[in-house]
């Protein structure tokens, strides 16, 4: 290689092996920022629904018709309290991180984007379970329809 | 520094760490996933809306079902909405993915207005929730609970 060779316009082009390509523009960094408050907002808004719905099931269970609705009321807490401190717990997290990097803490971006897997990956697998037992959920309702219309059929 | 701005700021250009990238691409896999199943679930919700509003009503059955029907339309719009914003944030992140560094811009974009639509959806289900429970408080119908048996 000829060190006095005058730089090629490809050179001035091309980006640097591994470095202008995982480059954060500074608007995308101002995009991070401003969905800073709407993630705070999303996680008090989660808190309030999850406050609310547990007051609307302790109120409901005294005039639980029967006892299945009484165990759907208490069912519905055992599911949804966990999920929801879950997706909070996340939310949370990104509105911090999105804070520290409106104040300037620059490295608050490689929170973000884990709090950004964090989020889509919460999101990804509970409607993959959601999916698995909504099949499960037909395949037994199938199952039950198939077997009482086969002792219907008995003589 | 106000919550809505950058601060301005001369400092060094960021770079990802490798972590970072990984952890893009991650999210990237789930949001496209979740896409997809958002665009499967709207088609079901608006074919639920049109056999709800095309099926005959029994006496006493039609109030409850006129009220549903935009219910599931405004909820199948709202998710289609969402769908196309979590898949344009996965596109973009595929796009940075393969060294397309300004691809962050238009992918972190959607990301500010998936929370947005987070937060508005979390607003509305609370007020919905809220409508509910004093509903039930003071003894009135709920809407879609007079369902024909």
């Amino acid at each position: 290689m000829n060190p006095f060779e005058p730089p090629r316009t490809s050179d001035l082009d091309a980006p640097s092996a591994t470095g202008d390509a995982r480059l954060v523009p500074e608007q995308a960094i101002d995009q991070l920022v401003r969905s800073g408050p709407w993630a705070r907002w999303t996680a008090r808004l989660t808190l309030a629904s999850l406050v609310v719905s547990v007051l609307h099931n302790v109120i409901s269970f005294p005039k639980a018709k029967n006892a299945a609705e009484a165990a759907g009321l208490v069912a519905g807490l055992v599911l949804a309290v966990p999920l929801t401190i879950i997706f909070l717990v996340n939310f949370r997290n990104y509105a911090g991180h999105a804070e520290r990097l409106a104040q300037g803490e620059r490295r608050a971006v490689e929170g973000l984007a884990d709090a950004q897997r964090a989020v889509f990956k919460t999101m990804g697998v509970l409607t993959l379970i959601a999916l698995v037992l909504g099949a499960l959920v037909l395949v037994a309702g199938i199952f039950i329809g198939v077997l009482a219309a086969t002792r219907g059929a008995r003589p | 520094v106000t919550a809505g701005a950058a601060p301005a700021t001369t400092a060094t250009p960021l770079v990802l760490s490798d972590a970072a990238v990984e952890h893009l691409a991650k999210a990237r896999f789930w949001a496209r996933l979740e896409a997809v199943f958002g665009f499967i679930y709207t088609g079901m919700l608006a074919l639920g809306g049109a056999l709800l509003a095309v099926i005959p009503r029994p006496p006493g059955g039609g109030p409850s079902l006129i009220v549903m029907v935009p219910i599931l339309f405004g909820l199948a719009g709202l998710l289609a909405l969402s769908s196309m914003l979590f898949w344009t944030y996965g596109g973009r992140l595929a796009a940075f993915g393969r060294g397309q560094a300004g691809a962050l811009v238009p992918a972190f974009r959607s990301l500010r207005h998936i929370w947005i639509l987070f937060a508005v959806s979390y607003g509305l289900s609370l007020l919905a929730t809220v409508v509910l429970v004093v509903m039930k408080i003071v003894g009135a119908e709920v809407p879609g609970a007079g369902f024909p048996r």
